[in-house]
């Protein structure tokens, strides 16, 4: 039971861990949240569906096009908007909220018209044994995914050129600048790479659970909570404060007050959690110690 | 406007208007608070669903009046709005806005949870209406709109106004000079709130139901959109685009419903890229422009140079 449950949550964690990593990437390079990131998950996982189901494509071959969509629409609106409104982070907040909405839009009304009122991505539903627990292959493959992305993306941050400059970016964008880096390149890379994280939660999380239309929001909030809570630029922290969360939410879901079942509170401890570290350490419980130019005072 | 009933007695024309009303309620509220202090408040809808869901219960289980019970939900809202407003003292731009942002959602959630007292997504109904006629109705909510907009106004031209204006500019020099800004934002995130509180009240006894619609992100959208289409820090200005673009909202649900909040994201979009200031507010300086080089050309000795 205990067993299951760790290994459960280890999955969700996974799944909350890529999608924050992308998140702190645009996050980090562009100083404000881009909060149209959750619309690019959604938008994964429909494009896929819509692939396969009205074209009847391969699915690897979906996957592939729905993430390269993806990160093309991710691209085109940072070209398009985000790039000139930057200097005001209040501008940025509310249109990328409104980009995500726009998205919404389209895709509510797909769903209304294609009259799939639960829709599924494939998944393997096959089980394997594991110390004589049955997890399906969907978990492990989540897992792997995660494990094979974190370790892929500490490289890209550690020995290449691009992860340095991102990383020079994120820490001082004037002297990033000075030292030849060119800060709107390393910004659309960022938004691409971010929108491509997302993209890959949305095609894993897709098989999981019935996509809605509004299933972003709360994969949005969920990640800003670990970004907020793990520190900012720090990958091991996002990582622990994924598992963090994800085993928070699974512990609250399984208590019980008397007869009443908390289970329904299980989603609002991000919410909640997200409120309590902005007002307290907004610098991130697990991150390194911050400079003083991000402390939001 | 108040002409409007004498002309037509058309009833979908008054309750059109009779919303509007109540969006220029809305929007002037916003504005005091986001547009003068700087706050954006992205938990605006928070706000007013908390004082229309407040008066909703009490008039439908205590059968108070909906006079009375508007006031009280201004009141509730007022109260609740300190949960914004002790934030805003230790956080600041897009960092308040996303702590505001989250407001809606833990509302949205909790009605959920607590569904034999909220009713989640089917909302409370049952609510009195204002009062019986339609006239009397939009009567008083054009009162409501002209009485809150004169008072905003009256506020925002005062010793407060400036100091509101101030905190946006400079918050510290502000407090350097021996200004308690505490208390300022304390008192613009209380106006604001209790408009917000009252106006959603209305709102409510308007339709006979309170519901999620309230704190939907496409209530927000349309607000940020009158909003800086109305000109930020105008107060007038969204006031008046209150009524255009309720209009404008009310016609595109009837032709295409599901692409309404699309559109308007798109719009709010363009004017953030071409016009984040707001359309009145260019308006308002080039017609100020004008007039002003109308008289230097005439008269010239008077007139001071644009700096």
């Amino acid at each position: 039971m205990i067993l299951e449950l760790l290994i459960y949550g280890f999955t969700m964690g996974s799944v909350y861990a890529i999608s924050a990593l992308g998140l702190s990437l645009i996050y980090g390079v562009a100083r404000v949240p881009n909060m149209a990131y959750g619309a690019f998950y959604t938008l994964s996982a429909y494009i896929a569906f819509i692939l396969l189901n009205e074209f009847s494509l391969d699915f690897s071959l979906c996957i592939l096009l729905s993430l390269f969509v993806t990160v093309a629409i991710a691209i085109a609106s940072e070209k398009l908007l985000i790039k000139h409104i930057l200097a005001n982070p209040n501008s940025v907040i509310i249109a990328t909220i409104s980009l995500a909405l726009f998205f919404e839009g389209f895709i509510q009304k797909y769903q209304k018209d294609s009259g799939y009122s639960y829709a599924y991505l494939p998944s393997i539903t096959e089980s394997v044994d594991i110390l004589g627990i049955y997890i399906s292959i969907q978990r492990v493959l989540i897992i792997v995914v995660f494990l094979v992305l974190a370790v892929g993306l500490h490289f890209l941050m550690a020995k290449t050129k691009v992860g340095m400059a991102i990383r020079a970016v994120a820490q001082n964008p004037e002297e990033a600048v000075a030292v030849g880096i060119s800060k709107e390149k390393i910004l659309t890379i960022a938004m691409g790479l971010s929108a491509a994280m997302a993209g890959i939660t949305g095609i894993l999380f897709g098989g999981m659970q019935a996509m809605s239309p509004y299933m972003g929001w709360p994969l949005l909030i969920k990640s800003l909570t670990i970004v907020t809570l793990g520190g900012l630029g720090s990958i091991s922290g996002t990582i622990m404060a994924s598992l963090i969360l994800a085993y928070t939410e699974q512990v609250v879901a399984s208590l019980s007050i008397g007869l009443i079942s908390l289970s329904q509170f299980s989603e609002l401890v991000s919410l909640i959690l997200l409120i309590v570290i902005l007002l307290f350490k907004p610098t991130g419980l697990l991150g390194k110690t911050a400079k003083e130019e991000e402390i939001p005072h | 406007m108040p002409l409007v009933p004498a002309i037509s007695e058309n009833p979908s024309y008054l309750i059109l208007l009779t919303v509007a009303n109540i969006y220029a309620v809305f929007t002037v509220s916003f504005d005091i608070l986001s547009g003068y202090t700087g706050y954006v408040n992205m938990g605006y809808t928070f706000l007013i669903a908390v004082g229309g869901y407040s008066a909703a219960l009490l008039n439908i289980h205590c059968h108070v009046s909906p006079f009375l019970d508007i006031i009280v939900g201004g009141i509730v809202s007022a109260v609740t709005s300190m949960l914004l407003a002790l934030p805003s003292l230790r956080l600041k731009g897009p960092y308040f806005a996303i702590l505001s942002f989250i407001y809606p959602l833990i509302f949205e959630k909790i009605t959920k949870i607590f569904y034999p007292i909220f009713r989640g997504e089917d909302g409370l109904a049952g609510i009195t209406s204002l009062t019986e006629s339609l006239v009397t109705n939009y009567y008083l909510t054009l009162f409501f709109a002209v009485t809150s907009t004169f008072l905003i106004t009256m506020c925002s031209n005062s010793y407060i106004g400036t100091i509101f204006k101030a905190i946006r500019e400079d918050e510290t020099a502000c407090e350097a000079s021996g200004v308690n800004i505490t208390l300022y934002k304390f008192t613009a995130f209380t106006i604001s709130a209790f408009f917000a509180g009252a106006a959603g009240a209305t709102y409510g006894h308007i339709f006979t139901l309170v519901s999620l619609d309230l704190v939907s992100l496409s209530l927000l959208v349309t607000l940020l959109t009158t909003w800086i289409v109305g000109g930020i820090g105008t107060l007038i200005g969204p006031a008046a685009a209150a009524y255009v673009m309720y209009m404008l909202d009310e016609q595109l649900r009837r032709i295409m419903p599901e692409m309404r909040t699309s559109i308007f994201c798109l719009v709010l979009i363009f004017l953030i890229l071409l016009e984040p200031q707001g359309v009145f507010n260019r308006i308002f300086s080039d017609f100020k422009k004008y007039l002003r080089q109308g008289i230097n050309k005439e008269g010239g000795h008077f007139g001071r140079k644009d700096t």
